[in-house]
């Protein structure tokens, strides 16, 4: 076992998601089950998280011994991911999403959306792309994957209105979007759940902001010409408005829901 | 190899093709981690290219490992075969054959069964405070260095000594240590080459300290380059990293100058790799803050420590009575991070205001609990070999 041993209960392979809710977990006779479904955090972009704050720093490389820090025991909290304490599971799991998604981008073809084929790139070319994924900005390399071509826009389409109500916004289309609706996952016949976009119609109600999302929210087609997304704030009736929406591609939502379980006795 | 794979429950052409490929960059990325991570040596607007969660290989190896079922199922589901993970039919979840169910098992017996973030940090702060935890070694650069000696690392999950390699005689390198050494000394990085000095007096049982003598001219450039890298940055950014010693703390500090107590123990250190070699050190500048001297003792709780209690420094000529063994191999107390210490330091972890004491390791424990070439300092031990070495280089 590594220094890491600890690390690995948080991450285990897959991960129990941190929202799992009573209603998630059936009582049975010898024990308990728990049900729970694990996807990306983020089913959109590829941006690693860089967030590393003092104490995680501590568990992740060992720096604990700061000269003259003996209190270091009084202040632990929540977010304290000392192994003796905590498992620091959330932050894991975003390192585990990154490392996810920088393996798929670097052995799949093209854009590594949509597609189960492998590059035929070589083994170095693909290991550059694995790390430009997980590098600061100042160093990344945005002629090679994923930063030449992820967040790539699909296609362009006018917005004729929108409205919002309970902070889910309704696009209407000036003209069909075309969003295909059964590109993936044949057998489950699920819709299409990897579009997302980027809304530009002047409006802090509606605009996505690229810099929180570059490659867009999620979307879910709801008609030929309409679409829904997910943004907070109050009721706006239906407003006939002149904008566009990028539409974008990311990973998928429900069709990559992992269900799992697990029985305890 | 230095992957555990998790078994992959699904099946089908396209799935198969791809974790064999996921495995081959997986193990491509790890065995050229070091050299291809990137960092930039300009002090001030330089550093690391990788983002900070992702600058341990160890962790980046962990991260891999974990990270192939989940890619996995999505090429299973891209690719339209039916398989196990896509509903919550009992027996279908793939989770049962791809975790160590013990472990997970453990988990949540100490997360008390309540989903509820806040109770279950509580609920492992207390549980898991009486458990035997894997020492987190101060010498981590052990680790390091067979990594960089070598493309033959040895299984990290085999944790038996090897049978046919069997642990060197009482102060002398076996066999295997002395090619790793020879590789060592013949290795581009001059770091490296720094290490393998100090470890290979270790392990032969030489306490007399290391110093410049000992070391070629470009070994002692580099690593005073390293540790001026350091104290600037510790300077310029007001990193904190080091403590003015009152008075000189005993060294022959040049006039004006300072004797600084210093942690590696942190990206500067870590980046410069000065962590895995001196952990902590006294640092001794100028005037001007130019690096003039090093100061440590290197010793292992898992091997040979030294106690000073002739009033000597860190660095200086020991006491053969002062050499004792490391806290591994008595009862001790552990600190926050597993670390077997006096159970009267202060650091040793006390539960209700009682220290929590930890018997001697078995030889078997201390195999499993440090890797890699921390086994070389396992196997002197074992023959009661390896004292601590001083380490006194003057630039």
């Amino acid at each position: 076992m590594t220094s890491y041993e600890n690390s690995k209960l948080a991450l285990q392979r897959v991960n129990i998601n941190d929202s799992v809710s009573a209603n998630q977990i059936v009582n049975t006779n010898d024990g308990f089950t728990l049900f729970d479904q694990y996807n990306f955090k983020d089913t959109m972009d590829v941006e690693a998280t860089s967030t590393l704050n003092n104490k995680t720093a501590k568990y992740l490389i060992g720096a604990a011994k700061v000269v003259g820090d003996t209190n270091y025991l009084h202040d632990l909290d929540g977010d304290d991911p000392d192994r003796r304490f905590y498992i620091g599971y959330k932050k894991l799991q975003e390192y585990l999403e990154d490392v996810t998604k920088a393996m798929m981008i670097a052995l799949l073809d093209g854009n590594a959306k949509r597609t189960t084929t492998l590059s035929s790139d070589t083994l170095q070319e693909k290991r550059q792309i694995f790390l430009n994924a997980l590098k600061k900005e100042q160093y990344k390399d945005q002629n090679i994957k994923p930063w030449n071509n992820w967040r790539d826009t699909d296609s362009t389409v006018d917005i004729s209105s929108v409205s919002k109500t309970a902070n889910v916004v309704t696009v209407t289309t000036s003209a069909p979007h075309n969003l295909d609706v059964a590109f993936i996952n044949e057998l489950m016949v699920l819709d299409p759940d990897d579009w997302g976009v980027v809304v530009s119609i002047n409006n802090t109600d509606f605009d996505i902001n690229t810099t929180d999302y570059p490659n867009g929210v999620p979307i879910i087609v709801t008609g030929i010409d309409t679409f829904t997304y997910e943004k907070s704030g109050s009721d706006v009736a239906t407003t006939s408005v002149t904008g566009t929406a990028d539409i974008k591609i990311g990973w998928g939502g429900s069709s990559n829901n992992l269900h799992i379980h697990l029985e305890s006795s | 190899m230095s992957f555990n794979w998790p078994v992959i429950p699904f099946a089908g052409t396209e799935v198969e093709t791809f974790v064999t490929a996921y495995k081959e960059l997986a193990e491509s990325i790890y065995e050229n981690f070091l050299d291809e991570a990137g960092f930039d040596e300009n002090v001030t607007t330089g550093g690391p290219h990788l983002k900070a969660p992702f600058r341990n290989r160890e962790i980046v190896r962990d991260l891999l490992e974990n990270g192939l079922v989940f890619s996995s199922f999505i090429i299973q589901q891209r690719s339209g075969t039916p398989g196990p993970g896509t509903d919550f039919v009992l027996g279908s979840s793939p989770l049962d054959s791809i975790i160590d169910s013990s472990d997970w098992l453990n988990l949540l017996r100490k997360a008390g069964c309540i989903f509820d973030e806040g109770e279950i940090a509580e609920s492992l702060r207390t549980n898991l405070e009486g458990d035997d935890p894997t020492p987190m070694d101060d010498e981590d650069w052990l680790d390091n260095l067979i990594n960089e000696i070598s493309n033959t690392d040895p299984d990290p999950d085999d944790i038996s000594p090897d049978p046919t390699d069997p642990p060197p005689s009482n102060c002398s390198a076996g066999p295997k240590q002395t090619l790793a050494f020879a590789l060592a000394n013949a290795h581009p990085s001059a770091m490296t080459r720094v290490k393998a000095s100090a470890l290979w007096k270790y392990v032969n049982c030489d306490g007399t300290p290391l110093t410049q003598n000992d070391l070629g001219s470009n070994e002692v450039n580099t690593l005073k380059d390293k540790l001026q890298g350091f104290m600037d940055a510790n300077n310029d950014l007001n990193l904190q990293l080091c403590t003015a010693m009152s008075g000189g703390g005993g060294y022959t500090v040049p006039t004006g100058g300072t004797a600084n107590q210093c942690s590696f123990y942190n990206l500067a250190g870590e980046s410069r790799g000065l962590r895995n070699f001196l952990g902590t050190a006294v640092v001794i500048t100028d005037v001007n803050g130019n690096v003039t001297e090093v100061r440590d003792d290197m010793d292992f709780t898992y091997g040979k420590e030294l106690d000073r209690t002739d009033g000597s420094l860190a660095g200086d000529p020991y006491d053969p009575n002062d050499v004792r063994d490391g806290w591994s191999w008595q009862t001790h107390g552990r600190d926050h991070v597993g670390n077997p210490v006096d159970p009267n330091s202060p650091t040793a972890i006390k539960v209700n205001g009682v220290v929590v004491t930890y018997p001697p390791m078995t030889w078997q424990e201390a195999y499993n609990h440090h890797k890699d070439e921390r086994h070389f300092v396992i196997d002197s031990k074992k023959n009661d070999g390896g004292i601590p070495v001083p380490i006194a280089i003057q630039f």
